[in-house]
């Protein structure tokens, strides 16, 4: 039987201003109906390039070059534009990462539905509206019938993306292509969207390409995988192959540099791949992973590099042969770095604390129309935290939480509306700006906007100690150029602007702004979410040495479970600006208490082949802020909710050790 | 192993280490617009400062034998005025280099000023927001409703007409373009990470506004003052006209090509002169303008 789709070969150039560059070169993959192919690869790889050259999606100007891709049967090369949009709406739809984009704002859900079959399959509006309120329901959202009706505004993002995924299937397609379909989504909203894909897939016998950054997504609903690197396919195979014996140098290390919940080391140094993804504009000549690669050799640059078979079943890119390949690497340091004590347990938990949160409440007035009066929306509620020498203390929780506005608390840019932030004993908002910042830094979640883009790098680190007047101006080049070459940034960064940098280095700009004043206390407001697995790893591991040396506490904003594990001390679990459960980070994953950690720990995809997707049982989405439920206010999406839940908050209980919880049934041990 | 090392270091990025001088300093010598721009805003300068060196004639002698002498490139022109005389007989290529002084201080002057008041307060609307960005908001739109050039004829007629005067009533008059365009980049700017962690480094209001936000505003202002540049001076000319502004005989581009419009049919040169002279600053400031722009932006990595 022939695959449904068919690419050999595929390269595309795209024509930019400064020339042509080719963004994809020699991909070839096949996929039969039933299956699913995920392709994985950083940023920039070239997996979206690939996908919108099946669609016929690539601006004008690019050459798309191919020995064969082909769709069933028809020829994509040599298609007319009238048959690719017909192909579009009938046999191979597209689920794009942010729903509220692909979606258009200004007509009903129900309108953008019916219009679709309306207008390729000619069916009846009757037909058309029966077909969409069946296919809501099956995506799983419930009364569908009134939801026809609403706007996608209206809908959260878990509920937006459930309907592209109805739209995508109302004309029967044979071929989904999901690109980074729930990378924008909270981590227990992903569960949920991968299972409904999975599932529709099955049932409706459909070939589907799952498009993702994260291997651990791809891992647990792939049949086959590709992983892509700067252009081109490095290797592929079944996902259990690849996964479990992965031959390339860059398939091994970025499988290293995943954490992984339960066998990684807490505070350990992650394995990692040096170096950055090369720019494609590069004139390669040879393997594209020369630059990174710990095993390279005159061979490896001399030509380009063929995609050839390995007798454990997948196809790899490198000159060497498998069996050396899966030889063990040269033993390089990879030694525990506790050095026989245990991560953490050198904290004194008795010491006065540096910084606390005593009670603090934050309350914005946020008004949602321009007729209706503003209303209060608790961002944080009443929340007592204390952070002592040396800990790093890590507060999880989706996105809207309350997290990046406790930051700002514990950072003194944001008042509390109720309670108070204390600093050494000290009332935070009564500090001047100066004084404060030489005990606590900051790094910020996206390097991009952290950095202001009219200053150079050496300018940027420099900034805090010319405004602490601290040393002359050659002193302070001086201490600059030492701290730039401890974050592992090139000495000629220094007069060279932010937006020539990559996302990794933004970074360790900021890192190194963060410690030239030598603060006590860093807050990293999800320091890695923006950032490539393998360089989460780099910047993670560079967190956890600094620390050793400089003895720095932190604090860690992160929806990551994975990187809390690795890092943390101890947790703070929050949910709609309540803390639902504080622990040690041992007790936390071992043990965990509350409905909801238990759910965030479920969340955690690791890269296991064929492990599925955990069901997350979390009725509905994460409820809006501005009106939370009464009572505890997880209870709409609790499965052990009882009466007492809804009528009655639950207060923060002791429990053991250092945890404690807040919730009903397990004060009455229910749960 | 020394190819393989040598190729390995060719395919990481190559970024050339030169300060921020050095590299604006070559990208300003390879930068024909910024050349040709800063040549002649430069000349013009020069000729307005050391008008009386280059002034063939007095631009105030009236010859009424030698009335309407036409270019030296026409019929009947002659080398003594080579760009002709006007309706009172006097050296039209003099008049030109004295009428430089007056617009080209204008030019520069008002729109500063109006660039300093305008930037001001848009900066403050913009980070303040609130209570000031309302009271901004107000002064914008009563500003706009009045119809500028009535007011600008009221204010010079009561303060009595000098190039000083002119100057701060065309200044104050042209500052909404500034304060627009501030006030909206200041406020996306405000709410961006680099600002929080300005802050969290310790850094006061004023030193944000000076040192992170003010330097990002920079390309925009040039583009604004290089429009306004030119809108000031033909707004000169019209109170010029009007009899308000610079005062005959003073000559002053606006003034020239007034004066020379009743006559635009029989003798085109009469505006094609100072309107020529009138394009090629606006056109110099505008070119100056993006040169400054494109030197000063920090380049990217695509
Ligand atoms: N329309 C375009 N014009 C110019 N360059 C483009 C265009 N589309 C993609 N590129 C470039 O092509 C390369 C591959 O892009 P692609 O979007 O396929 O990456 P990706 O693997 O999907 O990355 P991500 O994980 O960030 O989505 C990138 O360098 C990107 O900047
Ligand atoms: S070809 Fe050479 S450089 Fe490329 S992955 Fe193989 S060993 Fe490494
Ligand atoms: S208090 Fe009730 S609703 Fe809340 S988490 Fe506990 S069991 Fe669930
Ligand atoms: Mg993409």
């Amino acid at each position: 039987m022939q695959p449904l789709l068919e690419v050999q070969d595929l390269s595309v150039t795209l024509k930019l201003a400064e020339g042509e560059m080719t963004a994809v070169r020699d991909v070839s993959f096949t996929v039969n109906r039933g299956e699913t192919l995920g392709i994985v690869g950083e940023s920039g790889s070239g997996k979206s390039v690939s996908s919108m050259a099946i669609m016929g999606l690539l601006p004008k100007g690019t050459r798309t070059q191919a020995a064969c891709l082909r769709f069933d049967d028809t020829d994509l090369l040599t298609a007319t534009e009238d048959q690719m949009s017909r192909l579009r709406g009938n046999k191979i739809a597209m689920i794009f990462q942010e729903p509220m984009t692909s979606l258009n704002p200004v007509y009903t859900i129900g309108r953008q539905m019916t219009e679709l079959m309306q207008h390729h399959k000619n069916a009846s509006k009757a037909e058309a509206r029966a077909r969409a309120i069946e296919l809501l329901e099956k995506v799983g959202i419930t009364a569908a019938a009134s939801r026809l009706s609403q706007y996608p505004h209206q809908l959260s993002g878990g509920l937006r993306q459930r309907v592209m995924i109805a739209m995508m299937l109302m004309n029967d397609p044979d071929l989904i292509i999901a690109d980074e379909p729930t990378t924008a989504l909270d981590v227990t909203i992903q569960a949920q969207i991968l299972n409904l894909l999975k599932d529709l897939q099955k049932e409706l016998n459909i070939a589907l390409i799952i498009i993702s950054h994260d291997m651990g997504v791809v891992a647990r609903v792939s049949d086959k995988i590709a992983v892509m690197y700067a252009g081109q396919v490095i290797e592929t195979g079944t996902v259990a192959n690849v996964l479990q014996n992965p031959v390339h140098p860059y398939t091994q290390g970025l499988l290293e540099s995943i954490p992984i919940p339960g066998q990684i080391e807490p505070g350990g140094e992650l394995g990692s791949i040096p170096g950055l993804v090369p720019s494609l504009k590069t004139r390669f000549k040879g393997c594209r992973f020369a630059n990174r690669c710990t095993r390279v050799q005159d061979a490896c640059i001399e030509e380009s590099v063929a995609l050839r078979d390995a007798l454990t079943g997948q196809a790899y890119r490198c000159v060497l042969p498998f069996q050396d390949l899966m030889a063990p690497a040269a033993p390089e340091g990879h030694e525990a770095a506790g050095s026989g004590h245990v991560y953490g347990s050198r904290i004194d938990m008795e010491a006065t604390p540096l910084l606390s949160a005593d009670a603090a409440e934050c309350v914005f007035q946020v008004s949602q129309g321009m007729f209706s009066a503003p209303k209060p929306l608790k961002a944080v509620d009443n929340l007592s935290l204390d952070l002592r020498k040396g800990e790093v203390v890590a507060v999880v929780g989706e996105s809207g939480c309350g997290k990046s506005t406790l930051a700002r608390m514990l950072l003194g840019l944001q008042d509390p509306t109720n309670g108070k932030v204390t600093l050494d004993g000290r009332d935070i908002s009564a500090m001047s700006n100066a004084e404060r910042s030489r005990k606590v830094q900051s790094i910020f979640q996206d390097p991009y906007s952290s950095l202001n883009p009219r200053r150079t790098i050496g300018e940027i680190i420099r900034r805090p100690m010319a405004l602490h007047a601290m040393g002359s101006a050659s002193e302070q080049q001086e201490v600059v150029e030492e701290i730039m070459e401890r974050v592992g940034l090139p000495r000629n960064f220094y007069h060279n602007y932010p937006n020539q940098l990559s996302g990794g280095q933004r970074q360790r700009v900021a890192i190194a702004r963060a410690l030239v004043l030598k603060p006590e206390i860093v807050v990293c407001d999800e320091p890695t979410s923006a950032l490539d697995v393998s360089v989460q790893a780099q910047i993670l591991n560079l967190l956890l040495e600094l620390r050793r040396e400089m003895r720095l506490t932190y604090l860690l904003i992160t929806h990551d479970m994975a990187v809390v594990e690795h890092i943390a001390t101890r947790v703070i679990v929050m949910y709609l600006g309540r803390v639902v459960e504080i622990a040690d980070a041992r007790s936390i994953f071992k043990s965990p208490k509350h409905p909801y950690t238990k759910a965030l720990l479920k969340s955690v995809l690791t890269p296991d082949p064929g492990a599925g997707v955990p069901s997350i049982e979390l009725g509905s989405s994460y409820p809006n802020p501005i009106d939370p439920p009464g009572g505890c206010t997880f209870h709409p999406r609790c499965e052990f909710a009882e009466e007492i839940c809804k009528a009655k908050a639950p207060l923060l209980e002791h429990l053991t050790g250092q945890q404690s919880c807040a919730c009903h049934m397990v004060a009455r041990e229910v749960v | 192993m020394t190819t393989t090392a040598n190729a390995v270091a060719a395919m990481a990025d190559d970024i050339i280490d030169l300060t921020p001088k050095e590299r604006m300093i070559r990208k300003a010598k390879s930068h024909f617009g910024f050349k040709f721009g800063a040549f002649i805003v430069i000349s013009f300068a020069l000729i307005a400062i050391f008008a009386p060196l280059f002034a063939p004639h007095d631009p105030y002698l009236q010859d009424l034998a030698k009335r309407l002498v036409p270019p030296v490139w026409q019929e009947g022109g002659s080398w003594e005025h080579i760009l002709g005389t006007d309706a009172l007989g006097r050296d039209y290529l003099s008049r030109l280099i004295y009428g430089a002084r007056i617009s080209m201080g204008v030019g520069f002057g008002a729109a500063t000023l109006g660039c300093l008041i305008g930037v001001t307060i848009g900066l403050s609307a913009g980070y303040l927001g609130g209570r000031v960005d309302q009271a901004a908001s107000f002064l914008l739109t009563c500003q706009l409703a009045l119809p500028s050039l009535l007011l600008a004829m009221a204010l010079v007629f009561f303060v009595g007409s000098s190039v000083p005067t002119l100057v701060i009533v065309l200044g104050v008059l042209h500052w909404q373009y500034y304060m627009v365009v501030t006030r909206t980049l200041t406020r996306q700017i405000r709410s961006l990470e680099y600002v929080a962690a300005a802050r969290s480094i310790g850094s006061t209001d004023r030193q944000i506004l000076f040192y992170e936000i003010l330097p990002n505003l920079f390309n925009q202002i040039i583009v604004v003052f290089s429009l306004e540049m030119a809108v000031v001076i033909i707004h000169e000319a019209s109170l010029s006209f009007l009899g308000v502004g610079v005062q005959p005989p003073t000559a002053s581009w606006g003034l020239m090509i007034a004066e020379g419009k009743t006559m635009m049919y029989f003798k085109p040169y009469l505006v094609v002169i100072p309107g020529a002279a009138l394009f090629l600053l606006v056109l110099a400031v505008n070119l100056l303008g993006d040169g400054i722009r494109d030197i000063t932006a920090p380049e990217s990595r695509n």
